[in-house]
């Protein structure tokens, strides 16, 4: 069996991924569980090393789909399947940026997708705070989490 | 005249847990080494890859030509944590009945959807 790829864009995306999490030192989130059911609430746990009250920080609840495609341009490099990333489900909302520790509670949709990793499709679920930058990327620090149906 | 089936379900819907039960009908009959039904659940996206990661077998439900008219009920539980259908944007996650009617040369299949909802919610 030919390998999958991974898109150009979906690389691209992982790639700014792991440079808004360096811009992000300083801060760091805990959910209060590792699992939670859909329709139920989340606490997250928030700590900022250097608080900035005027600076906007949010909190949010992120799942990404992950899935393949036919894409025949690849045929060239041995294969013909495509892994591409998109946002199934994203909610941020405002945290105290003055604060250096607070307890954020977040609501998981009851409808929306569960945590699930198959063989073409998966939903992968994170918690997320991020604070904008003056210049370049948000600083974005996430936790993965696991959402029950 | 080639094989036919329809597959019956006694409920619309079902959750993790529950027992799923139904009825294949045979509309036109058929030269048939046997019948047999399964419980698959199904992944695919919307460039037609396709995976089946459970499959449930639900038994042989008669050995032998198949004649029209005849039906044969089955039963397969549901596990009591199957996940339950879902649709995003470019997938789709459901369960499906598969009646198959193993023969000489290709098989005959008919297969029927079965909504799968999340258990009711727990405090």
């Amino acid at each position: 069996m030919l390998g999958r790829r991974i898109s150009f864009e979906t690389l691209a995306k992982r790639g700014l991924g792991l440079v808004r999490r360096g811009a992000a030192r300083g801060i760091d989130i805990a959910p209060a569980v590792e699992e939670v059911r859909r329709g139920k609430q989340l606490e997250v746990a928030v700590t900022v090393d250097s608080p900035e009250a005027g600076r906007p920080l949010e909190i949010g609840l992120v799942c990404t789909e992950t899935y393949t495609v036919f894409s025949p341009q690849l045929r060239a490099r041995g294969s013909t399947e495509a892994v591409e990333d998109d946002v199934a489900y994203e909610r941020w909302i405002p945290a105290d940026s003055s604060q250096s520790e607070q307890v954020v509670t977040l609501d998981v949709p009851p409808d929306g997708p569960f945590s699930y990793d198959g063989e073409y499709l998966k939903f992968r679920w994170r918690v997320a705070a991020r604070r904008p930058r003056d210049r370049g990327l948000d600083a974005v620090r996430s936790r993965e989490i696991r959402v029950l149906p | 005249m080639s094989l036919r089936l329809e597959i019956q379900l006694d409920e619309e819907r079902y959750a993790a847990g529950e027992v799923v039960h139904g009825t294949v009908l045979v509309l036109e009959g058929g030269g048939s080494r046997s019948l047999e039904v399964s419980l698959n659940y199904r992944e695919q996206t919307g460039d037609d890859y396709e995976d089946t990661p459970v499959t449930l077998p639900g038994g042989h439900l008669h050995t032998g030509d198949l004649t029209a008219g005849a039906s044969y009920q089955f039963e397969i539980p549901l596990p009591d944590d199957a996940l339950p259908n879902f649709k995003s944007k470019h997938g789709d996650l459901w369960w499906e009945v598969d009646a198959r009617s193993d023969e000489r040369g290709r098989d005959t299949h008919e297969r029927q959807g079965v909504e799968v909802v999340s258990r009711p919610s727990r405090p």
